[in-house]
């Protein structure tokens, strides 16, 4: 039975009293008929109990923004505070007080609400009520992590791929087949590890050495630090040891400095099976415990300076090798403006980009300052306050388009952080920037003024902060899709949507901000740029990962 | 920051959501009411019983299905505005729209601003004033259910306004 008009107005009668009275018998019985037969009527009824149920949720935080000082009327809160009261009463038994009252006295000194957490106030009856900020939760993020991952080189093994310099490492199993990398541990130990290695990460104080050339620097307030090898346990007493563990399960244990002292494994450290060793102590341990003198061999084991100099020699070479990546893009057609960032003393107030036909592009930099970038000796634009940015124009329309860009981001301060936003967002206006979430979007507004969002989930948590990442965006018209990338993966792909028709223009933009007639909010960007790329054609996913894996640092 | 902080938070932040899959699921403002305390208050105590990283929506909306069929079997059948027949195809609409509620809650200021005065002051009254049909009525000089009338046609205007197809700028 279709659902037409008359059934539509009978819904409709009811559902002007469904959430604001009790319905009679008859109107339930209709009601219930109506969801039964046809489904539409059942996605409409759904719909307005929702709007109803974000009408009530919003307005209550419209209330609490305006009226966060005085104390509310009681009658406005009867029916907003009502079914917050079971929430409340159980949290009144459950949490602390004192925890909650911290957290208002927070709140208030931001007087924004920019800080996200939760706001908490109390009605006239007494109770406390809690309530969520409608901004990404990031004060309060969990953070699962006990180390970071502070240096590489030469890593070589299935994991690695995805292991990034300044990495939070969460407790885990680490295994790779060659190269170094060095951990510094929330308990402050600094531990630098040569593969072929398995090591299993228990806590901040805590790992398990399964495989792997070891050595760890312990000062003072990381004292306990403790390692599991198969046939012993290491704890350190303060500085430093190597420690190796082969294949065939035999080890070795040498103390440079310090003390350190060795448990059977799974004794539960006891009396009976402790051993101490000194500075200058070294021996050979077989699977059984078995143990024998040896003699100290310091250089065998990596030291945190020589894998700095590692990696400094390794960031020489991708350096060299990004350098030839950019003059190969020189002879790239469908290259429409490519910065690549690098500061010219004569004109360090302009970004000097490549444009189309050996065209070159002069962007203008406004307040942003020179800083390092992915490598030493190569440069980036640090954009930190409300008024940096960088102006540019690019000629030109184009059928499709792909957007490329290194970036650090340092926070994400506003609703909207610009990445490249052309001006205002009249007509073709592009808009590619990342959302207080952490997603990454691409708004469009095609000439016939109809408008789209093309947003990722979130792609970046507090974890990823402070990192270079690789973003890149492809418009494909095509085939019909716009395909978001995160360090040369595929992060999101879908389909064009209704109405994306006509050539698209950049024209004038900014980089890192947002500038022209209807450019309201403040978007500027918190963090470095290194590189930003865009091609006058869709890019496909090889290409991506190739620009990625070149300029990863 | 604890365990328990970080649950309540995503408890709290659940509530509308709840509200709604709770009062659709009812089709009556009060027993959703009731129904939802019950539920943050079982929700709270099975606090330990909830895998940080797992999915809330689905363990507390399980939570949630499971107080209203409790609630049914205690009512008279003739308080109850669906059959079973109907419950199943609510339950399914409810499930699928609260997949873009936050979408539609960060959509809803703007739209609320295109309303006309008028409706935003019916809005503002009822919602966040807490005054009934009829006190609103008295206010405006009209007829209790004429201000339901109103409200159901604000609700559907701003229905439309959040969906994808009008959704027609670079919002947030």
């Amino acid at each position: 039975m279709a659902f037409d008009d008359a059934d539509r107005q009978e819904l409709e009668t009811i559902l002007c009293s469904a959430t604001t009275s009790t319905l009679d018998e008859h109107a339930s019985k209709r009601l219930s008929d109506l969801v039964t037969q046809h489904e539409e009527a059942g996605r409409i009824y759904a719909q307005h109990c929702q709007m109803h149920a974000i009408l009530r949720e919003s307005t209550l935080l419209a209330t609490f923004h305006a009226d966060h000082e005085a104390p509310l009327v009681a009658r406005q809160q009867r029916n907003v505070w009502l079914w917050w009261a079971g929430l409340a009463a159980a949290v009144c038994l459950l949490v602390a007080a004192g925890a909650i009252a911290s957290r208002f006295m927070n709140n208030e000194s931001d007087n924004g609400g920019t800080v996200p957490g939760i706001a908490v106030g109390r009605n006239n009856d007494g109770l406390i009520l809690t309530q969520d900020h409608d901004v990404a939760g990031q004060a309060n993020v969990n953070d699962t992590g006990v180390a970071v991952l502070t240096r590489v080189a030469g890593l070589k093994g299935q994991a690695t791929a995805n292991w990034q310099v300044g990495q939070t490492i969460p407790p885990g199993l680490m295994v790779w087949d060659k190269g170094v990398l060095q951990l510094e541990f929330y308990g402050g130990a600094t531990v630098v590890v040569e593969g072929p290695a398995e090591i299993e990460i228990l806590d901040e104080s805590r790992v398990v050495c399964r495989l792997g050339r070891l050595r760890a620097n312990v000062p003072e307030p990381a004292r306990g630090f403790a390692v599991l090898a198969p046939a012993f346990e290491l704890v350190d007493l303060g500085t430093e040891f190597g420690l190796s563990v082969m294949d065939d399960g035999k080890a070795e244990v040498h103390v440079f400095d310090g003390k350190v002292e060795l448990y059977d494994a799974e004794s539960n450290r006891s009396l009976a099976s402790r051993r101490e060793l000194n500075a200058g102590d070294a021996i050979k341990l077989d699977r059984d415990g078995t143990a024998k003198d040896t003699a100290v061999q310091e250089t065998e084991f990596v030291t945190s300076s020589r894998l700095s100099m590692l990696t400094d020699a390794r960031r020489v070479q991708q350096l060299r090798n990004w350098h030839d990546f950019r003059d190969s893009l020189q002879n790239d057609q469908r290259v429409v403006a490519f910065f690549p960032f690098e500061k010219r003393l004569a004109k360090d107030r302009s970004l000097i980009g490549d444009g189309t036909n050996d065209t070159k592009i002069e962007g203008a930099i406004v307040g942003c300052e020179w800083t390092q970038g992915r490598w030493p000796g190569k440069t980036s634009l640090q954009f930190k306050r409300p008024g940096d940015r960088v102006r540019v124009t690019v000629p030109g329309q184009f059928d499709s388009l792909t957007y490329s860009t290194w970036v650090r981001v340092d926070g994400l301060d506003r609703l909207r952080n610009s990445l490249l936003l052309t001006d205002g967002f009249r007509k073709n206006g592009i808009h590619w920037q990342l959302r207080q979430d952490g997603s990454l979007n691409l708004g469009m507004r095609y000439a016939n003024n109809r408008a789209h969002n093309y947003l990722t989930k979130p792609i970046f948590d507090l974890f990823r902060l402070g990192q270079w990442v690789h973003l890149a965006t492809v418009y494909d018209t095509e085939e019909a899709r716009v395909s978001h990338y995160v360090n040369g993966q595929l992060a999101h792909r879908q389909g064009l949507k209704r109405y994306a028709v006509g050539k698209l223009k950049i024209g004038k933009a900014t980089i890192g901000n947002w500038s022209g007639r209807g450019a309201s909010d403040v978007r500027n960007f918190n963090g470095c740029m290194d590189e930003l790329i865009v091609f006058g054609e869709a890019l496909n996913d090889e290409e991506i990962r190739g620009i990625y894996e070149l300029g990863r640092p | 920051m604890t365990q328990d902080d970080s649950f309540l938070e995503r408890m709290t932040a659940f509530q509308g959501r709840l509200y709604g899959f709770v009062l659709s699921l009812l089709g009556d403002a009060d027993q959703a009411n009731e129904v939802l305390q019950e539920t943050n208050l079982v929700l709270w105590k099975k606090s330990d019983e909830f895998q940080p990283g797992s999915d809330f929506k689905a363990w507390s909306f399980r939570v949630a299905h499971f107080q209203v069929m409790a609630f049914r079997q205690r009512q008279v059948r003739d308080r109850l505005v669906f059959d079973e027949q109907a419950l199943e195809k609510v339950y399914r609409e409810a499930m699928d729209v609260d997949t873009v509620f936050e979408q539609k809650k960060e959509r809803l200021d703007e739209c609320v601003e295109s309303l006309s005065t008028g409706s935003q002051e019916v809005l503002t009254r009822f919602y966040v004033k807490g005054e009934s049909l009829r006190e609103i009525g008295a206010v405006l000089n009209r007829k209790a259910n004429s201000v339901g009338q109103t409200l159901f046609r604000i609700r559907k205007a701003l229905i439309e306004c959040v969906s994808d197809e009008k959704w027609g700028n670079d919002g947030i």
